[in-house]
């Protein structure tokens, strides 16, 4: 089983992080949907599949929020 | 100023719709537009309105890739490799998927005065209510204003740079507004796609110049 290891030096494997981002994106509004360029435009609904399947969408999903949370940890939020 | 808009799908749609405040400001700034919105964004019409016109300034809406930028139906109009000495001589501000990562990058090298875009996909959310008027959708605005101003703070006449920076600093602005205790828990997912966005926006070429 593959494994990240996480700033904190603990480790996590694929399929934690993969329930991590589908926990996320199930509190996601209903009345959305998310344009991914010309991959479509996706419902919440759509997008949990599509992680679960670990197809180009879900994984592009699983990278923005990995991002956007190691963001918050290291205090980069608003950096660019 | 010339910009390309199709609307063949909703996404491009969303694109072409919030393009206008573009050409609105255009309008202001005493700049003659040429707008190939829809079916007129297609490769023959582009390559000869620009071969003609020579403009200086030019707004690519459409899907992308790392070496490409499309217009109406995804026809390639640009490409590395093939005619991105198209956009030589020009400041470029391209709202389609990554396609600063290989094309901005060759454009630069073969000419282009400066390339705004996204190294990575360009991501936005729909209200699903507002699809019939996407000027309309304040979710897609948190996502479409920070992107449209930096066309809109070039035409004011700031530099490349400081469009790309005003620009980044309307998203921080988002993101904060978003942070707050008062925003409804639904918006704060929004957060990190902003973000996404903002990370993923850069400015190749001459920051200084302007138009």
């Amino acid at each position: 089983m593959k494994q990240k290891k996480m700033p904190n030096g603990s480790k996590i494997t694929d399929g934690e992080i993969r329930k991590l981002v589908i926990a996320r994106l199930r509190s996601f509004s209903s009345g959305r949907k998310i344009s991914i360029g010309s991959s479509g435009e996706f419902t919440k609904e759509e997008l949990i599949d599509r992680v679960e399947k670990k197809d180009p969408i879900g994984n592009k999903i699983i990278e923005i929020q990995l991002s956007y949370l190691q963001s918050l940890k290291e205090g980069t939020l608003l950096s660019a | 100023m010339l910009i390309t808009r199709p609307n063949h799908d909703p996404t491009t749609n969303y694109l072409c719709c919030w393009s206008e405040k573009i050409i609105n400001q255009a309008g202001k700034s005493k700049q003659k537009i040429i707008d190939l919105k829809g079916r007129r964004a297609k490769a023959k019409e582009f390559l000869s309105i620009v071969k003609k016109t020579n403009p200086s300034f030019v707004v690519l809406n459409g899907h992308g890739a790392e070496d490409r930028i499309t217009g109406y139906d995804n026809e390639v109009l640009v490409q590395s490799g093939r005619n991105e000495s198209v956009l030589s001589g020009r400041i470029i501000f391209a709202r389609s998927c990554r396609s600063a990562k290989i094309l901005g990058k060759s454009a630069v090298a073969s000419g282009t005065r400066v390339y705004i875009g996204y190294n990575d996909d360009f991501i936005f959310f729909i209200n699903e209510t507002k699809t019939t008027r996407p000027l309309e959708d304040n979710t897609a605005k948190l996502f479409l204003e920070p992107s449209n101003y930096i066309a809109i703070a070039l035409l004011k006449g700031h530099n490349a740079s400081e469009a790309d920076t005003r620009s980044k600093e309307m998203y921080r602005k988002n993101i904060q507004k978003l942070m707050t205790s008062e925003t409804p828990k639904e918006d704060k997912d929004l957060i990190a796609f902003l973000r996404w966005d903002m990370i993923n926006q850069v400015c190749l070429g001459n920051g200084e110049d302007k138009l």
